[in-house]
């Protein structure tokens, strides 16, 4: 993997291996190891994985929203416009923070001030950042919340959350978001908590105000259905790891990597007659319990005595694919598995 | 998601916990040691807390070796007095609680489990006896009693006390009542009477013997106050708050008199309070944020 | 409104419980004002007979109860024999004092265990926040009449800065500028407010630290740090501000506790309030006098904590369409 010093310029984010570790009781656990990977300007780049993978941690990197016991490496590299965020000082770090890049949490009943209604949440962004009045913040509040679709926003703006339905609530935050134009969104499972219709019209609605702004987003979720609706290029992690990065069309038509192949496969379709869910067998390892070689080994179909031992690089496929695994150097493996509950 | 109440390795983890902090075990220990401290203390003290040694000469006397905590106005031996008057305040305390205790989860059992009007109505009456100052309504009380003895007193602090509790039990009730488990019970054909005792009392337990411990220190200070204006204990019976009632009007001359059995007061509720933090913790540990 | 409403008749609910039960209190007393166990010669039976017949003493059990009530309705309390005078009179004697000593010690108390609970959040976990933790912990350990005492030990006999007792010298007036006698009275405030401070402002200033330490984590914090603001505006404006709740409702459920506590500390240091009149009384075997006292705390507990609960509504939103009983267990 080469280093850089220099970002060219219509990349609007890099990450270079970054690395977060938590001190708990049991000792020191990395959650986030080694993560890499860029978005570009006006792109959205899904972020795929299974609870307890470091996908949402890895989104709090980016703000260095990570508070202790959790701490941000200091060999990590986050390039944002240019400028290294983990060198950044107080002030510039909260100039960034929602007005150029801001980010959308996943529950908003409690990602969500309960005592404030919400045009004033969505007046503070104003007001932090620029020097408009709390008239002109109210009103540029009331005029966002009309842009993400709730009607009668002037009285909606006067509400609680508690008041607002989920689906409400949830356009709120993207409001929030929105309000101060920034050049990149960063979504954590912003419909997970959603009914699936709702969940439809809120990815239109940020695509929609995405492309409008020319900004790019980091889309965070666990549900492939998603990336196919929302994503252009997607990155898959596991274990604290990237184990692939592709286009999405490309991932959807060629898995490279195994534990790609059984998110799709688990992925229950319309159309298909099948008996039984495919699961891939056997969890999640926590992330004090990570094997020293693959990370995936004892959940792989394909895995041999190599995957126990030496831990795979993230192998570059070309046309922008990558594959952290030793089946890029060795693909005769792929066909010579044959265990019990192999993915077909 | 509630979890099902809890089983022998459940206490097993909370014990561990309440052994691994430190402040706890200290707070059990102050208890421990001043509870073996008036039951066997009496027994070795060379004077009798009632004995007015000599009333002309030892009256007042500063504490010195013979008398560790002076004596007071009539020459008893403060020492004797504080520990003796001791075994009563802890004695009346605990089982002022105990009544209160038991009064307390029964009310809010029944309450909770009864739902309706009639849940509205007894919680009514819990709130109505937590609005009224306990204080004055036991004034009230024992000013038509004149010479009240202890174990009305005890009762009366029970039958004033246990409204807290009660709301307390009631809540926890409600918000178990419809977890899973307890439907389940239900399905398979348990009595109300079965649901109460297996499923749902244990599961309440935890927060009713913490209220329990808290209310000790609330209950031994309240004790002392009264017997301090006169209608608590009654002497020649001696207990820590009518010995500083005692001390009162000679608070400048002979302030050991009503300083001694002060600070055994704190202790002990500074005991009692640790302790009610301790186990309060220990059956409620912190969690890990979301990765 | 409707809460309000709500919360106004539970209050009445309330007093009309304590006034019932204060009443049987009442019936149950040996004997009553008129009976042969008050010794005073000059009361022949048949006078007594009289005076009893007049005062309904003699009627049933129900229509003293409904005189009672009537009669407490129109804010008649009964006639103090230890006193001599109207229980109502004595009473709106004494109040003001209660008033003024429970008044400034809540304002203070709430202050101060505010600033000092948040600062332990902020400070979590280091010395500043132990050594805090441990002044409250004591502070709220001490039984209130011994800290009164102790307080008066020091500051009035052994330090004389501060007078024995009372609310006021009494012949200061006639001789001095109004300055001297307000600094007089503020002389004689200072030791009971002070007791009541360190009593009331410890378990503020836990509540304070634990709801803070609470919300510290909460995800909107978080949402508030992301949206750039400063380290400072975010501990005010969303953590703070979202842990003032906690710590009102407590005081509106510990005003019983703080009359109470009143109690003591107006005896020890002879303060004429509500407190003293009441311990008096008792001395007296007084009853209605004692029975007003009650009744007449009650109530203003009642108002005490429906403004408090009221204050709850307006500090956060989501409480005002819950019924009182599950906000108070929040």
């Amino acid at each position: 993997m080469t280093a850089f010093s220099a970002l060219p310029h219509d990349l609007l984010l890099s990450l270079r291996d970054v690395r977060v570790t938590f001190r708990t009781a049991d000792g020191l656990i990395t959650p986030v190891d080694g993560v890499s990977f860029d978005i570009a300007r006006g792109e959205t780049l899904a972020l795929v994985g299974e609870s307890g993978c470091g996908k949402s941690l890895t989104a709090l990197t980016i703000l260095r929203l990570i508070d202790a016991p959790g701490r941000i490496e200091p060999g990590s590299r986050i390039l944002f416009e240019g400028r290294d965020i983990m060198t950044l000082g107080d002030r510039d770090l909260r100039a960034i923070r929602g007005r150029q890049a801001a980010m959308i949490f996943q529950e908003p009943m409690t990602a969500l001030n309960p005592v404030y209604c919400a045009g004033e949440q969505i007046a503070e962004v104003v007001r932090t950042h620029t020097g408009a009045s709390r008239v002109e913040a109210w009103s540029q509040a009331v005029a966002m919340l009309g842009a993400v679709g709730i009607p009668s926003p002037e009285i909606r703006a006067k509400q609680y959350p508690h008041q607002l339905s989920g689906g409400m609530r949830q356009r709120v935050m993207i409001a929030m978001a929105l309000v101060m134009n920034p050049s990149l969104l960063i979504a954590d499972e912003p419909t997970t908590a959603l009914d699936v219709t709702i969940q439809a019209q809120l990815l239109d609605l940020l695509r929609d105000a995405q492309q409008a702004r020319g900004a790019s987003m980091l889309l965070i979720t666990h549900d492939l259905g998603v990336v196919a609706e929302s994503a252009q290029r997607v990155a898959v992690m596991y274990a604290g790891q990237i184990v692939e990065e592709a286009p999405v069309t490309a991932l959807f038509a060629a898995p490279q990597h195994p534990y790609t192949e059984g998110l799709m496969a688990a992925m229950p379709r319309a159309g298909t007659r099948r008996e039984r869910l495919t699961t891939i067998p056997g969890t999640v390892p926590p992330p004090g319990a990570w094997p020293s070689a693959c990370r995936f080994a004892d959940r792989c179909v394909f895995a041999w005595d190599r995957c126990t031992g030496e831990a795979p690089p993230l192998h570059q496929l070309g046309d922008g694919r990558t594959s952290r695994c030793h089946l890029v150097e060795e693909p005769e493996r792929r066909f010579a598995a044959h265990t019990a509950g192999a993915v077909t | 998601m509630i979890a099902p109440p809890s089983n022998a390795s459940n206490w097993g983890a909370i014990v561990q916990r309440l052994r691994a902090d430190r402040r706890s075990l200290l707070a059990i220990g102050a208890l421990c040691g001043m509870i073996v401290l008036v039951i066997v203390g009496p027994l070795l003290m060379a004077y009798a807390p009632y004995e007015q040694l000599d009333i002309t000469r030892l009256a007042h006397a500063r504490p010195s070796a013979e008398h560790l905590l002076g004596t007071d106005v009539y020459s008893r031996d403060v020492l004797s007095r504080v520990l003796s008057g001791g075994r009563v305040s802890l004695a009346v305390a605990m089982s002022a609680v105990c009544i209160e205790t038991v009064i307390g989860v029964a009310w809010g059992l029944a309450a909770g489990l009864a739902g309706g009007w009639i849940d509205t109505l007894m919680m009514r009456c819990a709130d109505a006896g937590l609005s009224v100052p306990r204080v004055l309504l036991l004034l009230a009380i024992l000013a038509a009693v004149p010479m009240v003895p202890i174990w009305m007193l005890v009762v009366l602090l029970g039958l004033t006390g246990w409204f807290g509790i009660a709301r307390l039990v009631r809540s926890e009730v409600r918000s178990v009542r419809s977890a899973d488990f307890v439907l389940a019970a239900r399905s398979l054909g348990a009595s109300p009477l079965r649901l109460a005792l297996w499923h749902v009392l244990p599961h309440v337990s935890g927060p009713v013997l913490v209220a329990a411990t808290l209310a000790v220190g609330h209950v031994i200070v309240l004790e002392a106050g009264l017997s301090f204006i006169g209608i608590g204990v009654q002497p020649p019976q001696a207990s820590w708050g009518n010995i500083i009632g005692d001390g009162t009007e000679f608070i400048a001359s002979a302030p050991w008199v009503s300083i001694a059995p002060g600070c055994c007061l704190v202790v002990v509720v500074l005991a009692v309070s640790a302790l009610g933090d301790g186990l309060r913790d220990a059956l409620a540990p912190r969690q890990l944020p979301r990765t | 409104m409707r809460a309000l409403i709500q919360r106004i008749w539970q209050g009445f609910v309330v007093v009309a419980i304590v006034a019932t039960v204060t009443f049987v209190l009442v019936r149950l007393a040996p004997g009553d004002p008129f009976s042969v166990a008050f010794e005073n010669a000059r009361l022949t039976p048949a006078l007594r007979a009289q005076w009893r017949s007049a005062y309904g003493l003699d009627g049933s059990i129900a229509s003293q109860y409904g005189h009672w009530i009537i009669a407490l309705l129109r804010g008649d309390l009964g006639w103090s024999v230890s006193m001599s005078q109207p229980v109502s009179r004595a009473i709106a004697q004494a109040l003001p004092y209660t008033l003024l000593l429970m008044g400034i010690a809540l304002l203070l108390s709430f202050t101060i265990g505010m600033l000092l609970g948040a600062l332990q959040a902020a400070r979590h976990d280091r010395a500043t926040d132990r050594g805090i933790g441990v002044l409250t912990l004591i502070g709220g350990s001490m039984p209130d009449f011994w800290l009164a005492l102790v307080l008066l030990l020091t500051g009035a006999y052994w330090l004389r800065l501060f007078p024995v007792g009372g609310a006021s010298d009494p012949l200061l007036p006639l001789a001095a500028s109004g300055t001297t006698v307000l600094i007089d009275r503020l002389r004689h405030l200072a030791l009971p407010v002070l007791t009541l401070v360190i009593l009331i402002t410890a378990p503020v200033a836990r509540q304070q630290r634990a709801a803070l330490l609470d919300r510290l984590h909460a995800e909107w914090v978080r949402t508030a740090a992301a949206k750039g603001l400063s380290s400072g505006a975010v501990f005010r404006r969303h953590a703070w501000r979202t842990a003032l709740g906690p710590v009102v409702t407590l005081g509106g459920l510990a005003l019983p506790a703080l009359a109470g506590g009143a109690v003591f500390v107006e005896r020890v240091f002879a303060w004429p309030g509500m407190g003293r009149l009441a311990v008096g009384a008792i001395g007296a075997r007084d009853y209605h006098l004692v029975v007003g006292c009650v009744i007449t705390a009650s109530v203003l507990v009642v108002i005490g904590s429906t403004l408090a609960d009221l204050l709850v509504m307006r500090l956060e939103p989501r409480t005002a369409d819950q019924d009182t009983s599950q906000r108070q267990r929040a």
